[in-house]
């Protein structure tokens, strides 16, 4: 309870002792938004723990990582920006390569194949190559700890402006066609294709600067890190918050990260309390927290609740006298 | 109108909690430093996987923890203070034990710690100790790179766990300088998704080629920790005939491995690390492991005074005997009570508590449940080792112990 009544009441107080914690909330929100992207356009694609892990080994190696033999890559020490940029470039480029055939599969087939793609690159690659320290892990003597905070804030709301923005555009627009239904999406003549292979590439871009940021906060970063757990866990935030707005998602990964610490007061019943919520929140809000109404399209009563205090505030403005 | 009646509640209620803090740190500071620290309270801190994958062990040492605290309070604390341990859990989560590592030290005022009980889970929380200049003691984490040689300055961080690197070559060592006839060959499996494992294996490839070992490795074979059926790895294993089988690995993939080479015609030697040096896997292994060899940092048997008080007290208020994780958790409080009565800790200065602390755990020098302990220049296990081997019925017997170079 004293972790609410302080982040409620002394946010700086608790911000003080809680850096990490904030800079995991962020890193999780950007994974959020990364999945949100393949689902506004109708793709369950359970790929993205592993575009993860491409950005933060990318981003480790780059800058100076090392294994128990010596450095990862000899004599490479890039600043830490270009070296997400190269991360953030290979999943793109993983992703548009794994998502000619993949993306042909639709539905649960499309979630196997893709969890299947996150598996095959940790038993594959990562646990069997020199330069990733395989299941030693990498040793990161550059993170930057609490200094990494505030870019990673600054990254989540950025782009889920950006991401919010883009809703509006003819992108989101066929993004959201193709999710309602694909074939009049086609018929309509939406490139169908297209536009499912830049939602999937965005969100990999995505999931590998999260990747990246989210790696440079520990000083060793290991496979186990980009597991199958950590895929459904994004999902789960997704479902907990919807998906009809970008908001949704990022407001689940915040409230299901945050949830264990604000439980830690019940001690031995605290995965189960967190169970049990979790089980609530899919039983009374099916489509999430944040959805539109059915058959209206407006936003639901969470959404409109906020747009009303929105507009009462701006009513409390003094209105300028009439001339 | 309501709204300033608010704002003026708030006022009176912010100046109020002001004054009762201003009050309460002037008392504290008050108090001049005398011999006896009577009325003060030294607050220690302990980051334990008490769920999760570690789930198996944090439990032991919060009580091993809980132990220790209440037996110093009853012999008269530290000096007269009062011992205080908050045990929190990290769910055997990195991020979870980095961030709680931040809270004790920040939030709850801790002036060291103990723990995280996960190697994964210290790679991450230690060096947020150390960067907040918080002694941080590693009682149970084996792998490498947690003191000595590691990726930041680690001048906070103690061990008084035995490392694999230096458990598994003692074992492998030791069981070559008395075995007849010595062993020529051997098989290593271990899954390859596990630090623990994977820092073992490396320890025991180096070990092999030594020339006073001199052990042929036939074959390497990796697995992965979350393979359900071993019995196709074990089968390659076993049809190269080899004199030793070599495991590095917890849970219950030893004793898994143990029960299927037995089935499969396997007479030779099963040697190990810290993974076998638990009473569960050898209860599991039962039969099957009979004469599995490991080397331990404690052993249940010893009758020296500070083990057999420790092992009496621990069945006395638990029911069961305690495990090397319960040890060596316990070892801790004591290493950590033991420097903060040396080190003459004023109980105002947190800071220079800490530095003051640390540089009393520098010379330690105590009786523990683990034999005589000191720490090495770079903050590692200095004390006996106990050559352990699997009995056939869920406990083990003493091969020989090995003094510290």
């Amino acid at each position: 309870m004293a972790f609410l009544t302080q982040l409620l009441f002394h946010p700086f107080t608790w911000y003080h002792a809680h850096q990490l914690l904030a800079g995991q909330i962020g890193v999780d929100g950007l994974l959020a938004l990364s999945i949100w992207l393949t689902l506004y356009s109708g793709q369950l694609t359970l790929a993205n723990a592993g575009f993860m892990a491409i950005g933060a080994y990318s981003s480790v190696i780059l800058t100076g990582g090392t294994t128990s033999t010596g450095p990862a890559a000899a004599g490479v020490h890039l600043p830490l920006a270009v070296a997400m940029l190269v991360g953030i470039a290979l999943a793109a480029l993983v992703a548009f390569v794994i998502g000619l055939p993949v993306l042909r599969l639709k539905g649960v087939f499309l979630a196997i194949a893709t969890l299947g793609f996150g598996e095959a690159l940790r038993y594959g690659l990562i646990l069997n190559l020199g330069i990733t320290g395989k299941g030693q892990g990498l040793n990161n003597p550059h993170a930057t700890l609490t200094s990494g905070i505030t870019p990673i804030w600054l990254a989540l709301v950025v782009l889920a402006f950006l991401a919010w923005r883009l809703t509006g555009t003819k992108t989101g627009h066929a993004w959201a066609a193709i999710r309602e239904d694909q074939l009049a999406a086609a018929a309509q003549g939406i490139d169908v294709a297209r536009y499912k292979m830049v939602a999937f590439v965005l969100g990999a871009m995505v999931a590998a600067l999260a990747g990246g940021l989210g790696a440079h906060l520990s000083f060793l970063i290991d496979s186990n890190d980009y597991t199958f757990t950590q895929a459904i866990a994004m999902l789960i935030w997704a479902v907990v918050g919807g998906i009809a707005f970008v908001i949704g998602p990022i407001v689940g990964a915040v409230l299901l990260t945050i949830l264990p610490e604000v439980l830690r007061f019940t001690q031995d019943y605290r995965q189960v309390i967190n169970g049990i919520i979790l089980i609530a929140i899919v039983l009374f809000r099916p489509d999430g927290l944040f959805t539109r109404r059915k058959g209206t399209g407006n936003p639901s009563r969470l959404l409109r609740g906020w747009a009303f205090i929105r507009r009462s505030w701006a009513s409390r403005r003094p209105q300028p006298a009439p001339p | 109108m309501r709204t300033t009646s608010r704002i003026r509640w708030w006022g009176t209620a912010g100046i109020a909690v002001a004054v009762i803090s201003v009050a309460a740190c002037g008392s504290s500071s008050k108090t001049s430093s005398s011999n006896s620290n009577k009325g003060k309270t030294l607050k220690l801190g302990a980051v334990f996987s008490l769920t999760g994958a570690g789930g198996v062990y944090g439990p032991q040492q919060q009580q091993a923890v809980k132990l220790a605290e209440e037996t110093t309070n009853a012999s008269g604390g530290v000096d007269g203070a009062n011992l205080s341990i908050q045990v929190v859990d990290d769910a055997s989560n990195q991020t979870q034990a980095a961030q709680q590592t931040q809270t004790l030290i920040q939030q709850n005022q801790v002036t060291a710690l103990l723990g995280p009980t996960l190697s994964n889970s210290a790679v991450a929380a230690h060096p947020i100790a150390d960067n907040l200049k918080t002694p941080m003691l590693a009682v149970s984490t084996t792998g490498l790179n947690i003191v000595g040689t590691c990726p930041y300055p680690c001048t906070y961080i103690f061990r008084d766990s035995l490392g694999e690197a230096t458990a598994i070559p003692t074992n492998i060592k030791t069981y070559v300088a008395s075995a007849n006839p010595k062993p020529k060959t051997g098989v290593l499996l271990y899954p390859n998704d596990d630090k623990f494992s994977v820092d073992g294996a490396t320890a025991v490839k180096q070990t092999v080629t030594d020339p006073a070992v001199g052990i042929q490795l036939l074959d390497t074979i990796q697995f992965s920790k979350s393979d359900a059926d071993l019995t196709q790895f074990v089968n390659q294993g076993v049809s190269k005939h080899p004199d030793v089988i070599f495991i590095t690995s917890l849970g219950g993939i030893p004793a898994k491995i143990m029960t299927a080479a037995r089935q499969q015609g396997f007479t030779g030697q099963f040697l190990g690390g810290n993974g076998f040096n638990s009473a569960a896997v050898s209860k599991q292994a039962a039969n099957f492991g009979k004469g599995a060899q490991s080397a331990s940092a404690w052993y249940l048997g010893n009758d020296f005074a500070s083990n057999a008080e420790f092992v009496k007290a621990f069945k006395a208020k638990y029911g069961t005997d305690p495990d090397q994780f319960a040890a060596q958790a316990y070892t801790g409080v004591l290493i950590l009570v033991d420097a903060a009565k040396r080190a003459k800790l004023t109980y105002t200065d947190l800071p220079g508590d800490r530095q003051k602390l640390r540089t009393a755990m520098e010379s330690t020098n105590i009786q523990t449940p683990l034999g005589p302990f000191q720490f090495t220049s770079t903050h590692d296990v200095h004390q006996t080792i106990w050559v352990i081997a699997m009995d056939g019925q869920g406990g083990f017997t003493l091969v020989t112990s090995v003094k510290p170079s």
